[in-house]
């Protein structure tokens, strides 16, 4: 059994998601403001996410690499996850770290 | 101080009987009319007159198809519709699409009243449904119809493009556009459904379809203005007979070359599991 001290926290996971990244950018899902929200209750770890377009033929690609990247987390047992399109992702949400990157890319965002 | 009365529906629990059957009827002809624009749209990747439609006719497909997904996937958790039935297993008789899209698109002028008018008609019902009292909906309208800002940039740019290429190519553009009016016209349906009139009632749409429609004829003539493209001659047949659930007066649906193409009938042997 877990103790309260090795239960998985609300950052370890996000700190997993930076490492999940949208093949079509090369950026993680946290930078390109694709994470809605991080919720950890004891083992279950919730998460809501958001795509940049409803027709992304990589969704199914991108949920499996979440589901893998937070199972990696140690103490975490099960990922439930929740697609929104609220409110609708725009290259606002894009975070500051992410636009320096996608600058060296030549990408203005 | 006022106070919003307005209803929330996070399911169909404490809709009328017209409303649970007006709201599936318009979802699945949304979808159904998006299912067939995704596959034009799909087909003409490769018959564009410029590179530059055909990444855009890819990239509406691609939109397309992703909302026909997530409008199916309203109508499998609300109403047990089996995504998979709908597609693969549903008579063409049963399709609520808007006819215009039953057949081939054979030229470019089709394909341009397609996405400037047919396109367009959906986007307008969809924009009904901001706001809506029914959240499912609600709170995905909004990713597509900023999606659907660009389709309509992408048609009313090439409808009015195509209307200055010379007398045949507009008298084309013409005989097309009036078509799809035509036919949208059919797929609104009569002012007085009852059905639609539930879906209003309840806060569930904004405007009636009928509105809707006029709205539609409003921007189909102002995008036609000025480019001697007269859309005037698009006819309102009678609706007699208007059936809701396939938004047709008569037995119609996509033709069995476009369903099979549509089922990946070909691709059968591939698939998983």
């Amino acid at each position: 059994m877990l103790s309260a001290a090795t239960l998985p926290t609300d950052a370890e996971v996000w700190q997993a998601l930076h490492a999940v990244t949208d093949p079509e950018y090369p950026l993680s899902i946290v930078d390109l403001g694709m994470v809605y929200g991080v919720r950890v209750d004891g083992t279950v770890a919730s998460v809501e996410i958001t795509f940049t377009s409803i027709g992304c033929p990589a969704i199914d690609m991108i949920v499996s690499d979440i589901r893998e990247a937070i199972l990696a987390v140690p103490g975490v047992r099960e990922v439930r996850l929740e697609i929104v399109w609220s409110p609708p992702w725009t290259k606002h949400r894009i975070t500051d770290r992410g636009r320096r990157i996608l600058a060296v890319y030549g990408v203005v965002a | 101080m006022t106070t919003d009365t307005k209803p929330v529906f996070e399911s169909l629990e404490g809709m009328s009987e017209p409303c649970r059957l007006g709201l599936r009827n318009i979802i699945m002809a949304c979808a159904d009319t998006k299912l067939l624009l995704g596959y034009h749209y799909g087909e003409w990747t490769f018959g564009t007159p410029e590179l530059e439609a055909a990444v855009a006719s890819c990239s509406l497909s691609q939109s397309e198809l992703g909302h026909v997904r997530l409008l199916q996937a309203v109508l499998k958790k609300h109403y047990g519709d089996d995504p998979e039935r709908l597609i693969d297993n549903r008579p063409a008789a049963e399709f609520a699409n808007v006819a215009f899209l039953d057949e081939q698109i054979e030229r470019w002028p089709g394909f341009v009243a397609m996405n400037a008018i047919v396109d367009l008609a959906v986007a307008r019902v969809l924009h009904a449904f901001r706001g809506s009292s029914f959240k499912p909906l609600r709170m995905s309208v909004e990713k597509m119809l900023d999606e659907e800002r660009y389709h309509i940039h992408h048609g009313r740019g090439w409808f009015r493009a195509l209307a200055r290429q010379g007398e045949v190519t507009r008298g084309s553009l013409e005989r097309q556009a009036c078509a799809a009016l035509t036919s949208v016209a059919e797929w609104f349906g009569p002012a007085d459904d009852e059905q639609d009139a539930a879906l209003v009632g309840a806060s569930v749409k904004s405007m009636a379809n009928a509105e809707i429609f006029r709205a539609l004829l409003e921007d189909v003539s102002e995008m036609a203005s000025g480019t001697g493209v007269n859309v005037a001659a698009a006819q309102r047949a009678s609706l007699d007979g208007w059936n809701p659930a396939t938004r047709r007066v008569g037995v119609g649906g996509p033709n069995e070359e476009i369903l099979f193409h549509l089922r990946g009938s070909k691709n059968e042997v591939f698939k998983l599991g």
